[in-house]
């Protein structure tokens, strides 16, 4: 005879040897006997079987009509996608194409060429900030990058006290990021940057002989001359106004412990352990040469080494971990573009250029250097509307969604998880993709039951919620 | 070349969104000729590379047959959970605290 309860929306899927991971329509999982999701969907649980209250419990199963659950269960699926209530937040205006480095995975095609075909204009800069106020978003983030910013600071300045006294007006919670190299870094910029309150994203891939290996400077160090701009920013802005970024190469992939010791020797509380994006000049690069399965056994080494430090007391936090544990730990989600369903790009970033175009994200605007414009959304003198609601836009936003994505739509990692169009069309010239050869899914995957399973563990478990607080 | 083999399933225990869905998984290694008569779905796989090895076509057939049982469970639950995933995704986004009991009742029993 079958058991009487209610089927609630759940996912599933072969967790280890002997175990199943059954997920929830609003992202709790349990881990149960393989086979168990079969039996649940067949009404074989008894109420007397062990596992029935944690079923009824988790909402995977429910004893009377779910009409009772909706509320709780629509305001929770609420919350885990907050990201979507303020849209587009996060502003990245490229000012220049120009860098004075020559990494060889640069993944935005940068140039050392001194025209200035390659900066934008201060005129296009005007309509990018003006066009950026345009966004209903109550937090407004810009974002300097380049090529290397820093060369064309008159822009930034310009391009800040412009965005500052037109805030006056709008009254929106707006912040700066200036994403540099870090070795242009002076008292002049950085007085500019604690006044007006710029935060600083460098690049440091790890020690010496890991950072040198891909990131060329004219013969110079360019470690020491990225160290030398870090010490004088931390001295200025402070150490927690500012953040270093590092691209994981072929070579990186051996040194994973050195990385996190240098990052820690600099005072950093964190790292984001990032895969190389495949765009660029690192699309040639046999620094930028490993699969998916490279980089996870990279990540893992990486993370247990992190765990150890957390374990001897000082809180040191993985990025990209924090971000899936939040989705998989708490009620909330992130705002992170790359790991958002629908994705970031567009309703959560918008891209202007230094080439007088707004494009859909980051990724987009790398893919144009290479000849590729499908995510050119228009030009930054185009009406708001005839950006962010053009038939492209409308085009992109059917396959940006993973709940509606094959193989995406039953996976039981979907709501910790995101979908990549760009990245799809990138590798297939198409937006859907194709999961079983996905690299993207691959990566993430691995990452995501990783990350379930360490968690399990209290001691780990009590690391991540001091991680998440 | 040994590069292809056939499988028959009975198209009363699975459905053609099961059978779909149990195949793309592994359709980045093999190509799948599928038809459909009154009683069956008769699929001809091919590897894309090569020839199978010793072993290959039972674990495959392994793989097929364990994915088939998944993708069964989840169009039972999917199934089942379809209108009220609806119901929990319209609240979710719209404000319609405005509609009733009743009409709630309806919309889960709607097929």
């Amino acid at each position: 005879m079958k058991a009487s309860y209610f089927l609630l929306p759940f996912t599933f899927s072969s967790f280890n040897v002997d175990k199943e991971i059954l997920v929830n329509f609003v992202g709790d999982f349990l881990i149960v006997d393989k086979g168990t999701s079969k039996k649940i969907a067949e009404k074989k649980i008894k109420k007397n079987n062990k596992i029935y209250k944690d079923l009824v419990s988790n909402f995977i199963i429910c004893e009377s009509n779910p009409l009772g659950l909706i509320d709780i269960l629509s305001a929770r699926y609420r919350t885990k996608k907050h990201f979507l209530e303020d849209f587009t937040s996060l502003h990245i205006f490229v000012l220049t194409l120009r860098c004075n480095q020559s990494c060889l995975y640069c993944q935005v095609s940068s140039t050392n060429s001194i025209l200035s075909c390659y900066d934008i204009t201060y005129k296009n800069l005007k309509l990018a900030v003006e066009k950026m106020f345009m966004s209903p978003s109550h937090y407004l983030t810009m974002e300097f990058q380049g090529g290397e910013p820093l060369l064309v600071f008159e822009r930034i300045k310009y391009a800040v006290e412009l965005a500052e006294q037109m805030n006056n007006e709008h009254k929106r919670n707006l912040r700066f990021v200036i994403c540099s190299n870090g070795v242009l870094l002076n008292e002049e910029i950085l007085m500019f940057m604690k006044e007006h309150e710029i935060y600083l994203s460098t690049s440091l891939d790890g020690p010496s002989f890991v950072h040198n290996k891909g990131r060329k400077y004219k013969g110079k160090d360019s470690y020491l001359s990225t160290i030398k701009g870090l010490e004088l920013a931390k001295n200025i802005l402070g150490i927690e106004n500012i953040s270093a970024l590092m691209t994981t190469t072929s070579y990186s992939l051996k040194y994973p412990e050195d990385i996190i010791v240098e990052y820690l020797h600099l005072g950093f509380n964190s790292i984001f352990l990032r895969e190389i994006n495949p765009y660029g000049f690192s699309i040639n690069s046999t620094l930028a040469k490993y699969s998916s399965d490279d980089f996870f056994g990279f990540y893992k080494r990486a993370f247990e080494y992190i765990l150890e430090i957390n374990k001897s007391g000082r809180i040191f936090i993985e990025d990209f971990a924090a971000i899936i544990l939040r989705k998989i730990l708490t009620p909330f989600s992130s705002c992170f573009v790359d790991m958002q369903s629908p994705t970031g790009i567009i309703s959560s970033v918008i891209v202007y250029n230094y080439d007088g175009y707004v494009y859909a994200s980051d990724e987009s605007r790398m893919m144009a250097e290479k000849g590729e414009y499908f995510f050119r959304l228009g030009k930054i003198s185009d009406k708001y509307e005839e950006i962010f609601f053009n038939k492209k836009v409308k085009e992109i936003a059917l396959h940006w969604t993973n709940e509606c994505l094959a193989g995406c739509s039953d996976c039981c990692y979907q709501l910790y998880c995101g979908a990549d169009p760009v990245r799809n069309y990138m590798f297939m010239k198409d937006l859907e993709g194709f999961r079983p050869t996905s690299e993207f899914c691959n990566k993430n995957k691995k990452i995501i039951e990783y990350l379930i399973e360490k968690s399990l563990n209290p001691v780990n478990y009590r690391i991540f919620q001091d991680w998440l607080q | 070349m040994n590069n292809r083999f056939n499988i028959k399933l009975d198209n009363e225990i699975y459905s053609e969104s099961v059978v779909f869905k149990a195949l793309y998984w592994l359709a980045g290694n093999y190509k799948f000729d599928i038809s459909k008569d009154k009683k069956y779905f008769n699929i001809e796989i091919e590897k894309i590379n090569g020839s199978f090895d010793n072993g290959e076509i039972t674990n495959l057939k392994v793989k097929i047959s364990r994915s088939l049982v998944d993708m069964k469970t989840r169009e039972i639950v999917i199934n089942e959970t379809k209108n009220i995933r609806d119901i929990m995704m319209l609240k979710a986004f719209f404000h319609f605290d405005e509609l009733d009991k009743e009409e709630l009742i309806y919309l889960l029993d709607k097929k």
